[in-house]
Parts: structure tokens; C-alpha cells; sequence
């Protein structure tokens, strides 16, 4: 998701495949939610870790 | 009537006051302000009459009371208790049919002869740091009711603050004990992830949700903490550790204190540096540090939200959106459409940071840091700004909470009030390592000896 228009591709194809109808400018507003998302994406995914690093949430006993 | 609970506990077993005298003291107060507050979305006053002359009855017979017996209580409104619907803030479920049976929390309180008076507002879904509810309308600030409560717990916060009970139950899965309790003017614990059971309460983001207490004073807090603790099967993640009472907390000779910069520091307000310096004065040796990679678990607190909160609502979003809340059913349909990738990479990024906030425990017994980056904003307020930027009220809130909540860690916040501060609160965040609640509670004891740390009275 390269540019602006990528996301907003992306976002009303994945809304049809979730299933959700929605009229245009909730439309618009959800590519704006997902904006915010992948701009804090983009930073975490400059951040290096190791392969073998766990994703499960922390302190499960 | 601003007696703490331990007093009033004190003054019910004593005969001092009878517990239904007590009940009737605190429901004229919340009469009086609930026009203006608008704390609670039902009281329980047949139930909490009920409970009281249980309490009158046992100490009439001679039975030795239970601790928190005769104290009045409010619980946030995604507990279940039994007879009413579980709301979570939510319009949709008032169509549901009341809940069976109390939940965990509110049974151990039950069990501990605290009684309960009301359920409390909040954000719809817990998903917001205001408490400005579309569907309830705003809780507001018992110090400035023209300012927010803040949320999500932000019934629950304003009730305590506003002195019309003196201890209540809250949830915080990324500052919703923390934010609110700043904003009002008292002390609330976030215990480590996976301390209290969250059995019947309902859930948002399952890996980040914590629930915990707000109070007037560190010794009321501590009371309540060791009341809800303990092992709890209904809930997968509550750790099977056994109680681990903090009593009077106290904190050791020696214990070292680090002040956290960097991220708390730069997205710190002018109120919240201040705040912080004050109570760094009272540790007296202090050593700055920072925590690498705060800045990434805020972010993935915010991914890892969107991604598990969006998964938990999809059907209803897709069935009832109208019924949403408008202020964040947009991000919570983003939320459920993210890419797998980045909410993995969250997680990821979540446990290194984590590794991070361990190896500052070899150094440090407690961090400080500001609980909140400013005084509560303004009813209505849709941006603030923020370390020089203009950033949405309702999701920015809790940017110095997250990274906190993100890797599970205890804290606390206690409530300063800094000549910056327009008269308001802004509290600071103790934090510890996992399962150090005692730390926290102890750290809170002495700002609060010391004067910098109370509840004011409204």
C-alpha cells in the first residue's frame, strides 16, 4: 500500500470481502482510520527483530 | 462525606455508624451531583439497601465483618452484575437480557461486604480516553464539569472523585484506570496483566485488558487490590498465583527510582513535567532513564487494539454500524480489515520491548512517569495538541499509558496537582516490574505522605 489510492483499493475490496456495506463517507472515513494504521505499520516495520522473536501476547502464565 | 473506606469499614464495625446509614449518606451525595456528572447508567439502590442491612444484620448477631464491609462502591458498566444488562457503554446492549450472576470482581467485593450502588458510564466498548458517550451522554470532570472525566472508566473515576462513593471498579486495556484517575483527582491501580480475573466483565482487546480499582487514598487501594485478588479459572489468562497481599504498603530502604525521559518526557505537557518533578523531589535520589522502544509499543498497542478490538466487533459492525459509536466505529472497522502482517509484527514488536522494560528492572525497583500528557481537555474538544502537533482528543489521550499497558506491566497512578495545572489534576504513572503491584502501591504511599499525592475534595 504505496500510495493514498492503493489504500483506498485496498480497504473497498477488503470492506466487500468482510461482508460490510457502508455509504461513501463512512467509506472515506474508514481509509482515513486505516491511514493512521499504516503509518504506525510502516514504523514498526522498520524496526528489526529476530526471526525466531515470539509474537504471543506477553505474561501468559 | 469524603471518609475513606477503611474508616467507614472501621465506623460500621464499631457501631459507629450503621452501614444502611452509611449507604444513605452516599446516595444523597450522588443525588445531589449525578444532574451534573452523569456518572452512573442504572443504580442498584434495592440491591445496595439489601446488602447494607446484610452487613447491619451480621454485626447485630456479633459476627466479625468482612474487610470493606458497609462501603459503598460503583462498578464500571462492562461487570456483569446480576439483574441488570451489561451495557459496555453500548446502546445495542441494552437489548440484552440482564446478566445471571455478578461478575469475578464484583463477587469478591460482594464477598468482601462492599456495597454495590450503581454501574457506571463509559466509552462505548472501552475504545476512547474521554468518556463522551453518544448513546449515555459525557461523564463529566467532578473538579471542572465543563472538562472531561476521561475514559474509558470515566463513571467510575468521577464517582470516587466526586466523593459519592469511595471506591469503585474499572477496566484499562491502554490507560482507562490511569487517564481517567489523572483527570479526576485520585489514586487507580492497573495491576500486571493476567493479576485479576476479568470473568464477567465483557472484553475488548483480550492480550491487552486489565481490570482494577480506583480510590481516595493509597491505603483504600491497597485494601480493594488484596480483596480482588486471587486465582481465577473462568478467566485462561489470570495467572494461578496465590494471594500476595500488599497490607500497608511501605516502600524498603534504598529503592531506587527511575524517572523515565525521552517519550514521557517529550509528549509531556507543561502541567505533567511539572507534576513529575514534584514527585521526584519526594524519592530524592533519582536517576533519569529512558525506555527504548516506547514509542513502538505505543504503536503496537495501537495496532494490536485496532486488529483484536475490530475481530471482537465484525459481525456487529457489519449487522448494527448505526448503533456504533459514531466517534469510533470508522477506526473499529479499519481495525477489522488490517493486514494480518501488522498486527503480528505488533506482537512482535511488543515482546522486544518488553525484553527492553526488564533489563530496566535491574536497575530501578519503580519508574515515574506522567500518567497523562495534560489536565483533562475540554468537553467537546476534538484535537489537542501534543509535544507540537494537533492530534484527535478521544485516541491520543493515552499516549504515555500505552506503552505501559502494551507490555503489562503494573502501575498506578497517583494524583498531583501542579500550579500549572489550572487547578486540575495530573497524575504520575509508578510503574514496577510484573507482579510488583507492591511497589507501586508502596511508591504512592509516600507521595501521598508527603502531601504531593491526594484526592482533593470537590
Amino acid at each position: 500500500m504505496s500510495t493514498p489510492q492503493d489504500l483506498e483499493t485496498y480497504v473497498r475490496e477488503a470492506l466487500k470481502l468482510q461482508g460490510y456495506t457502508f455509504p461513501e463517507p463512512e467509506i472515506e472515513r474508514i481509509v482515513g482510520q486505516l491511514a493512521r494504521f499504516a503509518a504506525v505499520a510502516k514504523e514498526l516495520d522498520a524496526i528489526p527483530v529476530p526471526e525466531t522473536l515470539s509474537a504471543a501476547p506477553v505474561f501468559r502464565p | 462525606m469524603n471518609d475513606s473506606a477503611l474508616k467507614i469499614a472501621a465506623d460500621v464495625a464499631n457501631g459507629v455508624m450503621s452501614a444502611r446509614e452509611v449507604l444513605e449518606a452516599h446516595l444523597k451525595i450522588i443525588e445531589a451531583k449525578e444532574r451534573t456528572l452523569n456518572c452512573f447508567t442504572a443504580r442498584t439502590l434495592a440491591r445496595a439497601r439489601a446488602e447494607a442491612e446484610a452487613v447491619d444484620r451480621a454485626r447485630s448477631r456479633g459476627e466479625k465483618l468482612p474487610p470493606l464491609a458497609g462501603v459503598p462502591y460503583a462498578a464500571k458498566n462492562l461487570f456483569d452484575i446480576e439483574g441488570i444488562a451489561t451495557l459496555c457503554g453500548a446502546s445495542f446492549n441494552a437489548d440484552n437480557p440482564p446478566a445471571k450472576v455478578d461478575g469475578f470482581l464484583v463477587r469478591r467485593m460482594r464477598g468482601a461486604g462492599a456495597i454495590l450502588v450503581g454501574a457506571t458510564n463509559m466509552d462505548e466498548n472501552a475504545y476512547g480516553f474521554t468518556c463522551e458517550n453518544t448513546f449515555y451522554g459525557p461523564t463529566r470532570n467532578p473538579h471542572d464539569p465543563s472538562r472531561v472525566s476521561g475514559g474509558s472508566s470515566g463513571g467510575s473515576a468521577s464517582a470516587v472523585g466526586a466523593g459519592m462513593v469511595p471506591l469503585s471498579l474499572g477496566s484499562d486495556t491502554s490507560g482507562s484506570i490511569r487517564v481517567p484517575a489523572s483527570f479526576c483527582g485520585i489514586f487507580g491501580l492497573k495491576p500486571t496483566y493476567g493479576r485479576l480475573s476479568r470473568a464477567g466483565s465483557l472484553p475488548f482487546v483480550d492480550s491487552l485488558d486489565h481490570v482494577g480499582p480506583f480510590a481516595r487514598s493509597v491505603a483504600d487501594l491497597a485494601a480493594t487490590y488484596d480483596v480482588l485478588q486471587g486465582p481465577d479459572a473462568d478467566d485462561r489468562v489470570c495467572a494461578q498465583r496465590p494471594v500476595e497481599p500488599v497490607g500497608t504498603p511501605a516502600l524498603p530502604k534504598g529503592v531506587r527510582i527511575g524517572i523515565l525521559r525521552g517519550w514521557f518526557h517529550d509528549w509531556a505537557g507543561t502541567a505533567a513535567r511539572s507534576a513529575v518533578a514534584q514527585a521526584a523531589k519526594v524519592f530524592g535520589q533519582v536517576e533519569e532513564c529512558e525506555l527504548k522502544g516506547a514509542e513502538a509499543a505505543r504503536g503496537a498497542a495501537f495496532l494490536i487494539t485496532g486488529a483484536e478490538g475490530g475481530a471482537l466487533h465484525r459481525k456487529g459492525l457489519q449487522k448494527q454500524y448505526a448503533r456504533f459509536e459514531p466517534a469510533s466505529r470508522d477506526r473499529l472497522v479499519a481495525g477489522s480489515i488490517m493486514p494480518a502482517a501488522w498486527a503480528v509484527k505488533a506482537q512482535q514488536v511488543r515482546r522486544q520491548v518488553y525484553e527492553e522494560a526488564l533489563s530496566l528492572f535491574e536497575r530501578f525497583d519503580a519508574l515515574l512517569a506522567p500518567a497523562a500528557p495534560l489536565i483533562a481537555p475540554k468537553i467537546g474538544s476534538e484535537t489537542v495538541v501534543l509535544n507540537g502537533q494537533t492530534l484527535p482528543t478521544r485516541a491520543s489521550l493515552g499516549v504515555l499509558t500505552q506503552p505501559i499497558s502494551c507490555i503489562g506491566l503494573p502501575a498506578l497512578t497517583a494524583p498531583v496537582w501542579p500550579d500549572e495545572g489550572e487547578g486540575m489534576c495530573v497524575g504520575v504513572q509508578l510503574i514496577a516490574a510484573p507482579w510488583r503491584e507492591d511497589l507501586c502501591l508502596a511508591a504512592a504511599a509516600l507521595l501521598e505522605q508527603s502531601g504531593v499525592a491526594y484526592a482533593k475534595n470537590t
